[in-house]
């Protein structure tokens, strides 16, 4: 019993206690000047990026500045950095296989974050969701659709596929497609839309409206009425103009044709395939 | 209803203060525009119905019995604040983009006047000047100048823009702006659209009540982009012209502004 006694005063002897306590102080003053450098770092970030980046920048910053303060201490604690190392290695490798998907996730966050195909707020569609973005992250991407519902998108899946920012830019086209009547004055549909477009305040004068007829369908013909609008107004805008269009239509007496097949009857259907004598 | 004409206007502007007692109701009906302001014990009712007509010549007050069913209304609450009612006009919070009759080319070296009418706007103030509403007598179209990437929001002149004052016709509810353009190129310069800084001009009436804002220059230098000054003082045509307001964003009198483009 008294070995033992010996044997830990001698491990805790004043020496080895001044080693540990040196240490200690290193990991703490390592620590916060981590912590001031990473700040610094994060400010100066923040100015040629965006406070988004600036922050996932900061963090990475810190994390690299304490590995360094880390590093000194267990050196200076008599730890054989290079098995520290290798065996650090053989975990990474462990870990990576295992954690495969997260790891393609937060480098496709920091593709995301660099290239920037959209901030928060914007609308966004991916595949069939669409919605606002409120948050970007190392792992995926939140979305609130337009019936408030939370969509977890993969930074991943958004690196990967294509998808649309719908409003990326200030103004935003409206294509509105119809099918007039074959009776209809093809030029007199084209004055009535165009009409409509400039009573209604919300469709841009400038980029003008576009009027395109399209062809021949098999009950009408088809037309596309394309106006400008912001980004803001855009549903406002699409609403408003089909309102306009129907009333219109209607005071104009233009038909919007249901399908429709005409049916001939010829001269010789007229008579009965089958004739039956009387009295038979 | 009793229409005041734009001569009579002379002696009856409809903007100013108006003193209402309590259960009355002042009607203003401005170019399309018509207000209703239906006084009530420590609250004010606004009515409206927004005009549609940019060359509605209507100007008048006057106070009614009744009001109109089903039009659009907004409440507030004013306290024990005066009765008093300040309607002022206001010019338009974007600026305006208006064409010229026919696309305009300025020959190098030389400069070409325009007048422009804007639409007005009113601001329904209690008498202590606190904003409570502040509608357009006509909202016109929106248009988009600049390219479209990054270009602003203005609205759109359903009226062209005149080489000669003598072709404008002065609305009740209209400002108009004279804007001269200066072409120091060594190109003829084409113009088809015209931009009317309006949140940065001042307004003015004149001596027959008919609104002016100041003037401005727009001159496109050798380098090809075009800066605008708004003229110090009240519009060179005008006669006797009073200051009404000033403008919407201060400080752009002090100095000139070079925009990206004011022309295309």
């Amino acid at each position: 019993m008294q070995d033992i006694l010996n044997e830990v005063t001698h491990y805790f002897s004043s020496k080895r206690m001044l080693g540990w306590g040196t240490s200690i102080a290193l990991l703490v003053v390592g620590i916060l000047v981590s912590r001031l450098l990473a700040f610094v770092v994060g400010r100066v970030a923040q100015h040629s990026t965006g406070p988004r980046q600036a922050v996932v920048i900061r963090r990475l910053a810190y994390y690299a500045f304490l590995l360094v303060a880390w590093s000194v201490v267990l050196q200076r604690l008599g730890f054989d950095l290079k098995v520290l190392l290798g065996a650090a290695g053989v975990l990474t490798v462990a870990v990576g296989f295992a954690s495969q998907t997260s790891a393609s996730n937060i480098i496709s966050g920091l593709f995301l974050l660099g290239e920037r195909p959209f901030v928060m707020g914007d609308f966004i569609q991916v595949d069939k969701i669409v919605g606002e973005v409120i948050s970007i992250d190392l792992l995926s991407v939140r979305i609130r659709t337009y019936d408030n519902l939370a969509v977890r998108v993969p930074n991943e899946t958004l690196l990967k596929t294509s998808f649309t920012n719908l409003t990326h830019f200030p103004i935003r086209r409206l294509d509105i497609h119809l099918g007039v009547s074959y009776h209809e004055d093809i030029e007199h549909v084209r004055e009535v839309l165009m009409r409509v477009a400039d009573a209604n305040p919300l469709c841009l004068d400038e980029p003008s409206p576009v009027f395109l007829f399209n062809g021949f369908q098999e009950s009408s013909l088809s037309v596309q009425f394309s106006v400008w609008g912001t980004r803001d107004d855009y549903w406002e805008l699409l609403t408003s103009m089909y309102i306009a269009i129907k009333r219109a239509f209607d005071a104009e007496k233009i038909v919007i044709p249901y399908p429709q097949r005409t049916v001939h009857m010829s001269q010789a259907a007229e008579k009965p395939v089958f004739s039956v004598n009387e009295g038979d | 209803m009793r229409i005041v004409s734009l001569e009579a206007l002379k002696d009856i502007p409809w903007w100013g203060t108006f003193d209402l007692e309590v259960d009355s109701i002042g009607h203003w009906r401005l170019a399309g525009l018509m207000l209703w302001i239906e006084i009530k014990l420590g609250e004010w009712r606004i009515h409206r119905v927004p005009g549609l007509d940019p060359m509605d010549e209507h100007a008048s007050y006057e106070v009614v019995n009744e009001l109109p069913h089903k039009v659009e209304a907004s409440h507030v609450a004013v306290g024990k604040r005066s009765h008093a009612i300040r309607v002022f006009p206001l010019l338009a919070d974007r600026d305006v983009v208006a064409r010229p009759e026919t696309t305009t080319i300025v020959v190098q070296g030389d400069s070409v006047d325009f007048f422009v009418s804007t639409p007005l706007s009113v601001s329904i103030e209690t008498a202590d000047e606190h904003k409570l509403l502040e509608l357009p007598t006509y909202r016109p179209s929106d248009t988009w100048f600049g390219d479209k990437l990054g270009g602003e929001l203005c609205y759109a002149s359903q009226l062209k823009a005149y080489t000669h004052l003598s072709r404008v016709k002065f609305l009740a509810a209209r400002a108009v702006t004279k804007i001269t353009v200066r072409n120091l190129q060594k190109t003829n310069l084409t113009l088809e659209r015209l931009r009317i800084p309006a949140p940065n001009l001042s307004l003015y009436v004149d001596a027959s009540h008919n609104f002016w804002t100041q003037d401005v220059v727009i001159t496109v230098g050798l380098d090809d982009v075009p800066t605008m000054r708004i003229a110090s003082g009240p519009p060179k045509d005008a006669e006797d012209p009073v200051l009404v307001s000033g403008p919407r964003v201060e400080g752009a009198n002090l100095f000139s502004r070079a925009l990206t483009r004011f022309l295309s």
